[in-house]
């Protein structure tokens, strides 16, 4: 089920209502209704993938039992490997087979023996990424005994389907969601109205600004050999806002719900297009991913701790496995390698730590140093999104290379200007609105609360009067492929 | 909670006035539809389907024709239309001169009739009037992708059709080209076909048969460079389709050496062509059908 559909916009009414008006008796029935919601909503898509959610939580949870009784070190060190194979086992199949059949295949090929394969016909699972690596975060922090496992399958279960947040993130740690469920939720209207603006906030930038970008994007993207550097400078930049728009929106619209149900999920986006280096993009970007990567896989391997060496190995490392966790495409494996390229000079000469804080705190303008430092920010990060979007590394090579020739001094080709003219300006407002509210949690949080009521509704309305408008553009969020 | 569901139902009423006063636009204005309707179903002579023929001149062809073509109309907007004009059981239509093309079989008619596409969209918002909402016919199956052109649709002004006239002529390759790729130009997934104009132009026909209307069959004269642009497979398709409908009398002027200067643009007759076409095709019904044409 899409966030941005009508059938989503009916099913949310009426768990809500049962949620408050008839689970609420007790803490069970309220786990066990979002259990059921969390089902139905993922078997929307495709009832058959339940079966692999039951499969992963019914090993974690085994597994965080026998972890906690499990006294035997070599014994609980089987147990977190046979958690991460199994979880790490599906995401390799259903994710990645055919990319590792396909350059292996083709490996061969190189070195002169050809040897024949078919691609396997794979259907990949929506949001295998994202409740794979939640699953692991749990198995993970029981072994390192930083988290009690749980005893309840109910909750259990709640913890990893949880619809809001199922199949696109924030990815959840089991330290700051599993301990919501044991709480009996109560209703707090303030935190139901901040999760209502929230949502509508995220529907804005998935329908309104995703939607409209996602149209010029593919065009010049898919067509790119047809165009001008300028068009395709174009295209790079309604890509960037395209993915920020659809991602953040989807984490927008889940914490706006998860509040609806009185949970808490982490932040995942941080208004990240106005960091000052690469390392602060990273702070702000898909938050939960890049810190279950630091806590899982950076720390582990020494961090920064270590030696020169040691440092540019592990910074590597991390963005190239987050370049592949996006999908099996060598596109990804560059564009995460090209970010930790971006990334390395910062942290050896220990600058990665600069800009902790939001930009031009409690002023209205940026200094000038500031301007240009997110603009060099910017420009680096549009780069890599080539690279991110092409169809392939010959492609992102051609639209780069296009970009660098005479052909930027010319204008702009595009097939329907004034959709491009009124996108441009749709991306103005909304960039100077996140602008605004970038001291928030979500630009809206705040903006509009002072004011009168009258106008602060007329506000909501023209939001949701583009929604309308906008509406029907684009369906699918690009991070359900991932 | 209460206090919540007090907000929400406080912050939804401007929303919910204006769903309550676009019901009753809508009613109102459906009303009046009909009414314009009924005075169509006065006529005896109708000339539907899309832009070919919305540029013949009605009174050429038989004293009182009325044009209800419409540019880019797919067979089933014609088919509602027909259908909600013979609602009108006094209506006096007896003879239908409907426009069939080859390029009507192109897939642009597929987006035409389908709404993930603006064409389809856009269909929706000129012929809403005309529509049952809730059609079996697999063109609203869905109200996630719609709403925009329900609600201007609503507040839009119904596409009736009527003649329409161009003084253009001789038209250039560039204007040929366009409107070869605007019917022609297909993505991959796309069908290559419009199939769905096929089952509506047999429903037209059955329809008109049901009611005792004479079904005439027209096809106006293509500019010979975009004639020679279209694929074999498209006049294949497009004669296999009528071999179906060979008790319907058809006039057939696609390959008529036509001169430039009788041509708006690709497919399009102008000023000159409409009226010399309009002549012949009076004329050709005339001969055959004088005891309706006198009327």
């Amino acid at each position: 089920m899409l966030f941005n559909s009508i059938d989503f916009a009916v099913f949310l009414p009426i768990v809500f209502l049962l949620y408050w008006l008839l689970a609420n008796k007790s803490l069970k029935l309220q786990n066990a209704l979002i259990v059921l919601a969390s089902y139905v909503f993922y078997g929307w898509w495709d009832w058959r993938f339940l079966s692999l959610i039951l499969f992963s939580t019914l090993v974690d949870y085994t597994i965080g039992i026998k972890l906690k009784s499990e006294k035997n070190q070599t014994k609980r060190k089987i147990l977190l490997w046979t958690s991460i194979c199994v979880n790490l086992g599906f995401l390799g199949f259903f994710k990645y087979a055919n990319f590792f059949l396909d350059n292996f295949t083709a490996a061969f090929s190189f070195f002169g023996s050809e040897i024949a394969t078919h691609s396997l016909d794979i259907i990949l699972p929506v949001g295998i990424s994202f409740y794979t690596f939640q699953t692991l975060s749990y198995t993970i922090d029981v072994y390192k005994q930083k988290l009690e496992p749980t005893n309840d399958f109910i909750v259990f279960s709640a913890f990893v389907s949880f619809f809001p947040q199922l199949v696109a993130g924030p990815i959840e740690r089991a330290t700051n969601l599993l301990p919501q469920f044991y709480k009996k939720r109560t209703f707090e209207l303030s935190k139901a109205v901040d999760g209502m603006r929230q949502i509508l906030w995220g529907l804005f930038k998935k329908i309104v600004i995703a939607d409209s970008c996602a149209e010029l994007a593919n065009q010049i993207f898919n067509n790119s050999a047809e165009m001008n550097g300028s068009t395709l400078v174009l295209g790079a930049l309604f890509f960037t806002f395209q993915i920020y728009g659809d991602f953040s929106g989807y984490s927008d619209i889940a914490i706006g719900t998860s509040r609806l149900f009185g949970f808490n999920l982490m932040q995942n986006f941080k208004f990240p297009y106005f960091s000052r280096d690469i390392a602060e993009f990273w702070r702000r970007w898909h938050m939960s991913l890049s810190t279950w990567f630091r806590d899982y896989l950076y720390i582990p391997l020494g961090g920064s701790r270590g030696g020169t060496w040691m440092k540019v190995r592990n910074t590597f490392l991390i963005f190239i496995v987050s370049g592949f966790w996006h999908g099996a495409n060598w596109t990804f494996i560059v564009w995460g390698t090209l970010h930790a390229i971006y990334f390395l000079p910062l942290l050896l000469t220990n600058k990665n730590r600069n800009n902790l804080e939001i930009v031009a705190q409690g002023n209205y303008l940026p200094t000038a140093r500031e301007l240009l430092q997110m603009l060099s920010t910017f420009t680096l990060t549009v780069f890599a999104w080539i690279i991110f979007r092409a169809n392939d590394i010959t492609h992102a090579f051609h639209y780069i290379s296009e970009i660098f020739s005479a052909s930027i001094l010319e204008a702009p080709k595009l097939t329907d200007s004034k959709e491009a003219i009124i996108t441009m300006l749709l991306v103005f407002i909304f960039i100077f609105i996140e602008w605004l509210g970038r001291e928030s949690q979500f630009a809206l949080e705040h903006l509009g609360l002072k004011w009168k009521r009258p106008l602060r509704h007329a506000l909501y309305y023209t939001i949701i009067i583009a929604l309308f408008w906008y509406n029907g553009k684009e369906q699918q969020f690009i991070y359900f492929q991932f | 909670m209460k206090k919540f569901a007090a907000k929400i139902l406080k912050f939804s009423i401007p929303a919910l006035l204006f769903i309550l006063i676009s019901f009753t636009y809508y009613h109102i204005s459906k009303t009046k539809v009909e009414a314009k309707l009924t005075a169509f179903s006065a006529h005896a002579v109708l000339l539907m389907g899309d832009s070919q023929i919305q540029r013949l001149h009605g009174d050429s062809i038989s004293q009182g024709a009325k044009n209800l073509a419409s540019s880019g109309e797919h067979y089933y907007f014609t088919y509602q239309k027909l259908n909600a004009l013979i609602q009108n059981k006094n209506h006096r239509i007896d003879t239908l001169i409907l426009g069939v093309s080859i390029h009507n079989f192109a897939p642009v008619y597929n987006r035409l009739f389908n709404l993930n596409f603006a064409e389809g969209k856009k269909s929706l918002k000129r012929y809403l009037y005309f529509l049952p909402i809730f059609d079996d016919a697999g063109f609203i199956t869905t109200f996630d992708k719609v709403l925009k052109p329900l609600i201007s649709g609503i507040y839009a002004a119904p596409d009736f059709g009527g003649f329409y006239e161009s003084t253009n002529s001789n038209p250039n390759e560039e204007i040929i080209n366009k409107a070869f790729n605007m019917h022609f130009s297909i993505k991959q997934e796309e069908a290559k076909f419009s199939h769905s104009q096929r089952d509506y132009l047999y429903k037209i026909d059955r329809l008109c048969s049901e009611n005792n209307i004479d079904l005439i069959l027209v096809s106006t004269p293509y500019h010979f460079d975009y004639k020679e642009k279209i694929d074999r497979k498209y006049f294949d398709f497009f004669s296999k389709s009528l071999k179906k409908l060979k008790h319907r009398r058809h006039l057939n002027f696609i390959e008529d050496p036509i001169a430039p200067r009788f041509m708006s643009d690709a497919n399009h007759l102008n000023k000159l062509g409409a009226q010399k076409y309009s002549r012949i095709i009076g004329k050709e019904l005339k001969a055959e059908k004088r005891d309706i044409l006198h009327r």
